[in-house]
């Protein structure tokens, strides 16, 4: 064991990664990675089971792209598992100008005091990092 | 291969600590060596988990199942895996005593893992009653170290000089030089080791990036910029897109001055792993980046995300949030109460500096020469000390512990000052 066993030290933290891809004509990825058992004690507090549908009615309750004021349909396009955590898969798009873009993710935030959720956004060569915490309001893409 | 190779192979892949798991998700139709680690370790878990569900009193395999699971507990940072290896480890131990030290060597990694270090001390003892190899007298050394407990570390790491070049032994062996004050031979242990065992087929590239990131620290702790710029980007050519790696070469970006390429390595770090520490060190980017709100808006998201912390004390976290003089008070506290258990170095810096925030320097002088008694170089040790000092108007002494500060690392010294 060539690991110090002291410099593995873990903590329960409550974290979700979200990566939104933009592409050119405005149609837009997005992956959220999240913790398996926390993701579905916040959906199943939401209403219902750990369900494709129940996480699909979840994620769009908690998650929002808003375009001029407009929230912008998430078209589910399913969830993973990976180890102890699932990867969610939606697609949407978006016709308006970047400059009128608002992101918005609060999974979790429900059930966690210490939530925090990163949101990284790539649209061509630009990259732009959001942090969401409990309480946060929409944040707008620069 | 032989079960006590398995566990110290998969203990062994617990320095790769990963949150999310950036891996490919392999189909079955391709060539097993095309899957990845992380694939091959969940395969591993659902074949122990069966054969657990089979066998009601099997204790070894509960102690490699549990080995699976603490290895994915520190690459995905899951809690829960962390608990279920500790509680199959305990059920292998009670089911069977005789022959059964990697039962034991789960549940000491399950427990420092948890901060849970007189536990993990406890249970580093019995290994030793059953296993009385170098291995677990390292391993019960390193929890002394971070016990405190010099003497008794002291005396295990003294009967490990012979062999202080073994693989498993040479981290352990280094730390503990670290600690002393011997900072230059334990880099050149682990750079040592690091060659003898690159290239080996037993030896996941992971081990050896990790030792590339201790090797680095090490360098950048003492001023070696140079040194910590080549063994980071060896670790990264090893290990693209390792957060640590990128979060240290991150780290040492920010010493540099070269916060646009600082923050650009540790968004990449966050993508793959959440680390607040990270986030602490994006805030200071970004400050002195002149983006002021987005500093704020990553200290506060760093200050919510460790909030609710319980059990185990996070120093690196308690650290930056002092700096940032937010909870001061609690984290006062804790640091005092965390130095109940844990009498070690950086125990007492940490309860040192909480005092000084506090607005309490005389008692934080005592705690920082505590902290200093055995010569450990690390700047920051140094530098809390000078800050303390001229609190308390003892400038003489002040200045003699900056300059100590800046003669060791004027890197580590440019970011620890950099952030108050």
């Amino acid at each position: 064991m060539l690991g110090l066993l002291a410099l593995l030290l873990l903590h329960p933290l409550h974290t979700t990664h979200t990566t939104v891809v933009v592409e050119r004509d405005g149609r837009f990825t997005l992956e959220i990675r999240a913790f398996t058992d926390d993701l579905h004690a916040a959906a199943t507090r939401h209403g219902g089971g750990a369900t494709d549908s129940t996480l699909a009615r979840y994620v769009r309750d908690r998650v929002r792209l808003i375009d001029g004021g407009r929230v912008l349909p998430l078209t589910w396009d399913g969830m993973a598992p990976d180890g102890d955590v699932t990867r969610l898969r939606l697609h949407g798009q978006f016709t308006g100008r970047w400059a009128t873009l608002q992101f918005s993710q609060l999974m979790q935030t429900d059930l966690f005091t210490d939530q925090v959720n990163v949101v990284q956004v790539r649209q061509a060569d630009r990259r732009q990092s959001l942090l969401f915490v409990p309480g946060d309001s929409p944040r707008p893409l620069s | 291969m032989k079960r006590s190779w398995l566990i110290v192979i998969i203990l062994g892949l617990a320095s790769a600590a990963w949150f999310p798991a950036r891996r490919v998700r392999v189909r079955p139709a391709l060539q097993p060596a095309s899957l990845s680690p992380a694939a091959i370790r969940d395969g591993d878990i659902r074949f122990y988990e069966a054969r657990v569900a089979r066998d009601r009193y099997g204790a070894r395999d509960r102690a490699a199942l549990g080995a699976l699971y603490l290895a994915r507990a520190r690459a995905d940072g899951s809690e829960q895996d962390l608990r279920r290896a500790e509680a199959l480890a305990q059920e292998s131990w009670h089911t069977r005593h005789a022959r059964n030290a990697d039962a034991l060597s789960v549940l000491i990694g399950s427990l420092v893992a948890q901060h849970r270090f007189t536990e993990a001390r406890a249970a580093g003892l019995e290994l030793l009653g059953t296993d009385p190899s170098p291995l677990a007298r390292a391993t019960l050394g390193e929890i002394d170290l971070e016990l405190g407990r010099y003497a008794e570390a002291d005396s295990l790491f003294a009967g490990l000089s012979v062999l202080q070049n073994q693989p498993a032994i040479a981290p352990r062996y280094a730390r503990w030089l670290e600690v002393n004050g011997r900072s230059g031979e334990a880099r050149q242990l682990l750079e040592t080791t690091r060659a003898a065992i690159a290239g080996s087929f037993r030896v996941p590239v992971d081990q050896v990036a990790w030792l590339d990131l201790r090797i680095g620290d090490l360098a950048f702790r003492n001023g070696r910029g140079d040194l910590a710029e080549a063994a980071y980007q060896r670790g990264l050519s090893l290990q693209p897109g390792d957060p640590r790696l990128l979060t240290a070469l991150a780290q040492l970006r920010g010493a540099q001055g070269r916060w646009a390429e600082a923050i650009t390595l540790g968004e990449t770090a966050i993508a793959t792993r959440f680390d607040p520490a990270t986030l602490g060190l994006l805030s200071h980017a970004y400050l002195a980046a002149g983006d002021s709100a987005k500093a704020a808006e990553y200290a506060r998201a760093t200050q919510v995300a460790v909030s609710q912390s319980p059990g185990g004390f996070h120093r690196a976290w308690a650290l930056f949030l002092l700096d940032q003089g937010t909870q001061v008070d609690t984290l006062r506290q804790r640091a005092q109460a965390d130095l109940r258990t844990r009498k070690d170095v950086y125990g007492y810096d940490l309860a040192a500096w909480a005092l000084f925030r506090a607005g309490r320097p005389a008692e934080a002088m005592l705690l920082a020469d505590s902290a200093l008694l055995r010569g450990t170089r690390d700047a920051t040790l140094h530098f809390h000390a000078g800050r303390i000092a001229a609190a308390l108007r003892d400038t003489a002494r002040a200045s003699a512990e900056f300059a100590t500060a800046r003669a060791i690392s004027p890197l580590a010294l440019a970011l620890i000052s950099g952030r108050q």
